[in-house]
């Protein structure tokens, strides 16, 4: 076999693995499209549930998923923006940089029904905190701060050397730097970020379950300490209440819901970070 | 022990990088108000160098100065030195121009901005005067607030300078500063280098010969790491005392003009 034809082999075979990676998320899309479509009105979105999900809509659902997302992110990103920062503008030895960014991406492989478990234990049993919406916020956010911050480290590594050197060459401290000159020009990086973390919070369950999900009667909070009904969970009680035809169609139309969320997100995050980064390294 | 205000000298200086020596024995007192030209061929220390006098070397891990580095009555790499304020003090012009992908204007103040956030109302004063000084003004004035990305190479290299102006630096560190530029822009560049010598120290690192002898009152030749060569421009192109210079100049002589 001469070079070419093994080149095109290998091509082939790279194509074919894409191919059915796509047709396999088609196929999910699809079948959560068909079977939720038919359980979509503006009634099922805008009304609350009653009977354990099996009538009425989502609207208290969305709303907590919503809050958790917006929670964990509003705690998660100042502190990914914060870490970023402090390990590309001021740690310069390369060992102290590898120990943190091996710590970070470390977040990333524990697998989220640890978060729930340890969540549950330190904020449910030891402080006593119960089931609250905020709890949950907290462990999303340590959940997805690796996906922020990962996308804020990578823009922040690509912007040149060289306008850092301005900064500094007009008398600039590390501070102003990363203020005036870093960030400004990596916010796309940060937005992007944002978004990839409130889509991956819209899709956690098991990091919620124990700590800020009620499963039922559940509204709005009114304080810190309530729990919330979610997306994730509802999808579960209805999904376990299989032999109800009418529950099964409310968990796809659940599922097409936060599949909606999750989507547009990530569709946000692609545009901005093309189009952003295109302009900021003009 | 105290120098003057004025001084600007490099004392039996060794700058080392990863404990190999880029430069060595340097001891030389800079004229002020004076064009020095610091001549060499590639890979020479003339950027080193000229870095070392604003400590912009500092990021670097395994960077080392030994001696005294006298700026301004202050021995910078002292451990007390507020190594902002000298930068302040030394502006630096860079190779290539870089500007920030804003406006004109933004760019202009932008360093002016954050030392003197509470001078608001002197901004717009601030980038005609600096702009004016640079040669630029007539060029950009009815776009001020456009993005300065949309300027030429030698404008931009011109708006660079405006901004290390802004700061009012005493002494103006260049490095190369026409390399990447065209002709036409590059003699922009020169005179505006000869105005800015009444008020201002200028220390230029160039390796283009025909260009030096027009604009500088001091040389100072760097060869295989050390001064190899010093002293009034007219001398050194008249009268060099060393071959490796004699070398130096004719063959950059033929190859830049």
């Amino acid at each position: 076999m001469n070079k070419r034809m093994l080149d095109r082999g290998l091509l082939g075979i790279i194509y074919l693995i894409a191919l059915v990676g796509m047709i396999m998320m088609l196929a999910v899309l699809w079948e959560v499209v068909r079977r939720g479509w038919p359980a979509l009105s503006l009634e099922f979105l805008l009304q609350p549930s009653s009977n354990f999900g099996a009538e009425g809509g989502l609207l208290y659902q969305t709303l907590g998923t919503i809050i958790l997302m917006a929670a964990a992110v509003l705690i998660g990103f100042p502190i990914a923006v914060g870490s970023a920062l402090f390990q590309t503008e001021y740690v310069r030895s390369e060992g102290v940089r590898a120990f943190f960014r091996a710590i970070i991406f470390s977040l990333n492989a524990v697998p989220t029904i640890l978060f729930g478990l340890a969540g549950y234990l330190f904020f449910g049993v030891y402080l006593e905190t119960g089931v609250s919406w905020l709890t949950g916020a907290l462990i999303l956010a340590i959940m997805i701060l690796p996906t922020i911050q990962a996308s804020i480290q990578s823009s922040i590594e690509c912007l040149p050397e060289k306008y850092r050197e301005v900064g500094m060459s007009l008398g600039m401290t590390p501070w102003a730097l990363a203020r005036r000159i870093v960030l400004p020009q990596c916010w796309h990086g940060a937005i992007t970020g944002a978004l990839l973390g409130l889509a991956r919070a819209a899709g956690e369950t098991a990091a919620i379950m124990f700590t800020a999900a009620a499963f039922s009667g559940a509204t709005w909070p009114r304080s810190f300490a309530d729990p919330v009904p979610t997306l994730q969970t509802h999808i579960l009680v209805l999904a376990q209440d299989s032999a109800d035809a009418t529950s099964l169609t409310h968990a796809w139309g659940a599922a097409l819901v936060l599949l909606a969320i999750v989507f547009f997100l990530i569709l946000t995050s692609l545009v901005i970070r093309s189009r952003f980064s295109m302009e900021a390294q003009r | 022990m105290k120098k003057s205000e004025e001084n600007l000298e490099f004392i039996n200086v060794e700058i080392t990088y990863n404990g190999k020596p880029v430069l060595t024995g340097l001891s030389y007192n800079f004229s002020k108000s004076a064009v020095t030209c610091i001549l060499g061929s590639s890979g020479s220390g003339k950027t080193t160098l000229l870095r070392s006098l604003s400590r912009l070397n500092d990021r670097i891990r395994g960077f080392k100065v030994r001696g005294e580095v006298w700026v301004a009555g202050e021995e910078i790499y002292y451990n007390g030195v507020d190594v902002y304020h000298l930068r302040r003090k030394i502006g630096m012009i860079f190779q290539s121009p870089c500007i920030f992908p804003t406006s004109v204007y933004e760019n202009v103040i932008f360093g002016f901005k954050y030392h003197h956030p509470e001078r608001k109302k002197e901004f717009p004063q601030i980038a005609e005067r600096y702009l004016k000084e640079a040669y630029l003004w007539d060029e950009v004035k009815d776009r001020l607030q456009k993005p300065a990305q949309n300027l030429s190479q030698g404008q931009k290299q011109r708006l660079s300078i405006a901004r290390a102006l802004a700061v009012e630096p005493e002494i103006l560190l260049m490095d190369e500063p026409t390399a990447s530029l065209d002709p036409v822009s590059s003699d922009a560049i020169e005179n505006l280098i000869f105005s800015l010598k009444e008020k201002r120290t200028i220390i230029m690192a160039t390796h283009n010969i025909a260009q030096t002898r027009r604009i500088a009152d001091d040389i100072l030749f760097l060869y295989d790491g050390t001064i190899w060569e010093q002293g009034k421009a007219t001398e050194f192109f008249e009268r060099p005392q060393k071959e490796e210079t004699r070398i130096f100049l004719e063959g950059g002589s033929s190859s830049s003009s």
